[in-house]
């Protein structure tokens, strides 16, 4: 009883300033935005760029922070005065929380990472930093270190990006290929039809960490329903839990069973929105089944199967659940690891920071290359079949 | 008539495979969760049992006593939905007006806030987890339900614009100026007229980010690190984590976390697939 | 209470592209004003201006003597009626028409007695309880009218109010529409593109086209003296036929001439306007259908009268509606009754019409006034 009160005071304490710095930012933006005209808007300007500056002071940041912050109010209230002139009152008022929030979350992090990653702040380092000492400035190495030593322990960069492309690609390709034939199954007229489908988004239901710990259980060497089945057949125990293209193999297939659903349940309104009368057309043209998946379903199928291709391209990359469920417990080993599973234990099993700062810029510029490829792809294709 | 009975009868025999098809896809969609069923019922002696039995003869419900009785099994269920609520309130309620903004009002920046917003979908988390595992190590907010929050957030207030965005977009606007001739204020028109509409979308929202935030587990390890704050995710890996000691209680954990998130999701899903498609949905 | 509206010179634009330029009429307290063009002629943005929904770029909009240009909307104690309705689709019928009142916030009692009255008056008693979802389009629009009449505003602005509805319902609705405001003395602005519309329910005309007035009158004045060729052919149904040639003189006498042929002299009553007008180039003859008609045996004794054949027909009951083909002239015409030809026969087509309408085609204006 006494955890819950607790919890609910923490809460209520958070809530309290969230509540308070966003009234207070709307407060600000009101006066900015209603009164940029009246006689005391630069004298109520500099008070804020005072106190700003005071407060900044106080807090132990003596010099440019403060002198910073405080030239900042004043070029907020020249932008208001001068250029915004109270236009789009309601809009920025409405989106000004979200974009706090946001600027605070996304941008500020990620503008903090540049600098995380030309420091060389570790394990070793942290302490000294979070007392308030500064970060220091180490150039281009970790970038250079990215590339010639590995994130993990021998794993190198080349190796984990070459395994995130392969491990894109297969979990895409059966995916898409599963689902969308499992779609395909289910639409058409059947007797229970929705019991499938129910049994079919399963996997998508269950919390993913229940489901990859579950399969991971089931790919334990020695009392794993896998090696049961497969010692039934006659071949003898792999080790799924260290053998490097096991370990790999069963991060694929168990996020293959994990993604299916979600295929499956897009085509399947794919397939239900093209019309009956095409397929009715066509059989009266004389095409075969075959003719007609080709010729009807796959075009018609485009405008639902693009997105989710894109959809499942960025969340396939980024998968992280799998990988570290699967290999991550201590001792894990690194035979499954992408791109981002690496990131994730050399910045927090191996605490190697700024390396860790550089790694995520990279990864994020391959992120952006790939997204510049697609779009100049699908743009292509588009005109093409325009 | 004869002929029309002929080619059903024809379809029947046709479709046997389909329907045997799918009874195999369904196992195994089905079977982990079947068998995590079964572990979580076998007796304590037989956990490493390499029979196939799909269902214990001697079945029992220990595990579950030890999860409800010797593990933190409800501290942990608690601090989930302490999280999961704060996560979900916070994202909708910002997420709301920014929405309403991008979808009505045209300013200028509005086309980079919504390709930023977009872009976020793109960025792994893990990317931005490190500088704000920084950023809340000094505001000292790690180890608290604040900290997660604000992480959960990173990914679930995008979206969550986005979404009630496409949402707001299937409004007609003229709803609002009927509202607007009535009496309202165009910001009381917002609250009095497409706030109250929008709520199968609100829900949607909410839905997702209860999702995200009630089964996440990568960062949550990151920024919760004392055992009392423990989510459950995070909680069963740790009973998974002795793989020979607990493994039925472990079983028996996770079937009573995703049994009620089950039904919710399966009860549901028809709701947060169409919030997916965005803009595909009607009040 | 009925008032007056007076606009005054309204500008309005999107960058460079005016959409109401220099506009200006006024209503008198209880007129039905009908703003009709096609679509993208400005007509919407206009309304929408009176209401302030938009925002003008210039001159002022004026409700009684009370400049309200810059007063929202909320303020300006106007009535809409939306193209689709715009009914609250969370709220009753009942509470739809009670929403403006509640805003202001009138006494329960007297806001149920309003809106008992207002449904009432629209047969929308039986469904008070229900959701709009639950009504047939004819229904929801008269729900949407509830909610304005409810108010008594000071001025009533329907936007293209029928266009949703089935042609046999638009009928009805129309006379509901026209039964109403005779009832309530009310102020109107009312938007269309359909001439009907605008001919059976104004009492003035205005014709918007490019963001411009390019005529204001009552719907008879448009209808008999069009200023210019857009109106002309906008105002009546079928349109009205324009027919290329010269005038020439004959005689001492004025003539036209159509470049196929077709031939008549401008009637005495016309002939010193026509002479003034000095027309030079190329002239439109406007042919409405119904000034032909088919010529008495033995050759008629007054207008002019040509061989038409015809090319396709449409029976309409009382009249068969013609397409035929006069001298390399398309034109329609209407017949009334005993007359049905076929197509591909011959018919001899009589001018004969107290109105002419002749326009310039440089200017498109009227040559007669």
């Amino acid at each position: 009883m006494g955890s819950v009160t607790g919890a609910l005071i923490q809460v209520g304490h958070w809530l309290g300033i969230t509540v308070g710095i966003l009234a207070a930012c709307e407060g600000l933006l009101y006066l900015a935005l209603y009164r940029f005209a009246h006689r005391l808007f630069w004298p109520a300007t500099f008070v804020l760029a005072a106190a700003a500056w005071g407060a900044i002071a106080a807090s132990g940041h003596p010099g440019p922070p403060g002198v910073i912050a405080a030239a900042l109010v004043f070029l907020v209230a020249a932008i208001f005065k001068y250029l915004v002139k109270g236009r789009h009152r309601i809009p920025i008022m409405m989106m000004a929380p979200a974009l706090i929030g946001v600027s605070l979350l996304i941008v500020y992090p990620f503008f903090f990472e540049f600098r995380l990653a030309f420091a060389n702040l570790n394990l070793y380092s942290i302490a000294k930093w979070l007392d308030g000492g500064d970060l220091n400035f180490v150039g281009l190495d970790n970038f250079k270190n990215v590339f010639t030593t590995s994130p993990l322990q021998t794993a190198t960069f080349w190796e984990l990006l070459g395994r995130t492309f392969i491990w894109t690609a297969i979990n895409l390709v059966f995916h898409v290929g599963f689902g969308l034939a499992l779609a395909m199954l289910l639409n058409r007229k059947l007797a229970a039809k929705g019991i499938y489908r129910t049994l079919l988004i399963l996997p998508w239901a269950v919390p993913q960490v229940v489901a990859v710990l579950a399969w991971r259980g089931e790919f334990h060497p020695q009392f794993g329903f896998v090696n049961q089945i497969i010692s039934l057949v006659g071949f003898g125990p792999v080790n799924w839990w260290s053998d490097p293209i096991a370990v790999f193999l069963s991060c694929c297939i168990v996020n293959i069973w994990l993604g299916i659903p979600f295929m499956m349940i897009v085509f399947l309104g794919g397939l239900q929105s093209i019309p009956r009368s095409y397929y009715e057309a066509a059989s009266i043209d004389g095409a075969s089944k075959l003719t007609q998946f080709f010729q009807i379903t796959l075009p018609m199928l485009k405008p639902t199967v693009v997105p989710s291709i894109t959809l499942g391209t960025i969340w396939t990359f980024n998968n992280i659940n799998v990988i570290y469920l699967m290999t991550g417990q201590d001792g894990g080993n690194e035979h499954a690891d992408i791109l981002v599973s690496a990131l994730y234990k050399s910045a927090f099993t191996y605490s190697r920071y700024s390396f860790s700062a550089a790694f995520a810029l990279v990864i994020f510029a391959i992120l952006i290359g790939i997204t510049l490829v697609w779009m100049k792809v699908t743009r292509g294709t588009e005109s093409a079949t325009a | 008539m004869s002929e029309m009975a002929e080619s059903e009868g024809s379809a029947l025999k046709k479709s046997w495979w389909v329907h045997l098809l799918l009874w195999g896809a369904c196992l195994i969609s089905g079977f982990p969760l079947l068998r995590i069923l079964a572990v979580s019922a076998r007796p304590g002696d037989r956990l490493f049992s390499t029979s196939f039995e799909l269902w214990p003869a001697d079945a029992t419900f220990a595990n579950y006593v030890e999860v409800f009785t010797q593990t933190g099994f409800f501290s942990w269920l608690l601090n989930s939905l302490i999280i999961t609520i704060l996560t979900a309130a916070i994202g909708v309620s910002l997420a709301a007006t920014a929405a309403y903004a991008l979808s009505r009002y045209r300013f200028p920046g509005r086309s980079s806030v919504l390709v930023f917003l977009m872009a976020t979908q793109m960025i792994p988390v893990v990317m931005l987890l490190l500088p704000l595992y920084f950023m809340l190590k000094r505001l000292n907010l790690i180890d608290t339900y604040a900290g997660v929050v604000v992480a959960y957030s990173v990914t679930t207030l995008p979206f969550c614009v986005w979404l009630l965005k496409g949402y707001f977009d299937t409004i007609p606007r003229s709803l609002e100026e009927a509202a607007q001739v009535d009496g309202l204020t165009e910001v009381g028109s917002f609250w009095k007229i497409v706030l109250p509409l929008s709520t199968p979308s609100l829900a949607i929202a909410m839905l997702y980010s209860i999702t995200q935030a009630w089964n996440e587990y990568i960062v949550a390890r990151v920024i919760i690190q004392t055992t009392e704050l423990y989510t459950w995710p995070l909680g069963i890996f740790e009973l998974q984590g002795d793989f020979s000691a607990r493994w039925g209680v472990f079983a028996a954990a996770s079937i009573a976390v995703t049994v009620p998130v089950m039904v919710v999701f399966l009860y549901s899903s028809k709701w947060l697939l169409s919030g997916l498609t965005l803009g595909g949905v009607k009040g | 209470m009925a008032e007056s509206l007076t606009i005054t010179n309204v500008l309005k634009s999107y960058g460079d592209k005016a959409v109401l330029n220099n506009i200006s009429f006024e209503v008198t307290p209880g007129e039905f004003i009908v703003l009709v063009g096609p679509s993208g002629c400005g007509k919407s943005t206009m309304l929408r201006s009176v209401a302030g929904l938009e925002t003008v770029s210039g001159g002022t909009i004026k409700i009684g003597t009370r400049d309200v240009t810059h007063v929202p909307p909320k303020d300006r104690d106007i009535a809409m009626v939306f193209q689709d309705y715009a009914l609250y689709p969370h709220k009753s019928v009942y509470e739809n028409i009670a929403f403006g009142l509640r805003i202001r916030r009138f006494p329960e009692e007297k806001i149920d007695r309003l809106v008992k009255d207002a449904a009432a008056k629209l047969d929308l008693v039986p469904y008070l309880q229900r959701k709009p979802g639950a009504l047939s389009g004819g229904q929801r629009q008269r729900v949407a009218i509830g909610r304005a009449i409810v108010r008594d505003p000071k001025v009533f602005l329907f936007d293209e109010p029928l266009s949703n509805l089935d042609a046999k319902l638009r009928g009805s609705m129309r006379i509901t529409i026209a039964k109403l405001h005779r009832e309530l003395n009310a102020t109107v602005v009312y938007v269309t593109h359909d001439q009907i519309e605008a001919m059976t329910l104004a009492d003035r005309i205005i014709v918007l086209e490019g963001g411009r007035i390019q005529q204001m009158g009552t719907p008879l004045q448009l209808y008999y003296h069009p200023s210019n060729v857009f109106v002309a052919t906008f105002i009546g149904s079928p349109p009205m036929n324009l027919i290329e040639g010269t005038i020439l003189e004959q005689n001492n006498k004025l003539i036209f001439r159509s470049d196929g042929g077709l031939e008549f002299r401008i009637p005495e009553e016309f002939q010193a306007q026509v002479r003034a007008g000095e027309p030079k180039g190329k002239v439109l003859w406007g042919l409405r259908a119904e000034n032909l008609r088919v010529a008495d045996e033995g050759g008629g004794a007054a207008g002019a009268a040509w061989e038409a054949k015809v090319v396709v027909t449409e029976l309409l009951g009382p009249s068969t509606s013609v397409l035929c083909d006069m001298k390399g002239h398309e034109v329609h015409v209407s017949l009334p009754a005993p007359h049905r030809p076929k197509r591909g026969e011959a018919i001899r087509l009589e001018f004969r019409s107290k109105h002419l309408y002749l326009f310039s085609k440089e200017t498109q204006l009227a040559l007669l006034k």
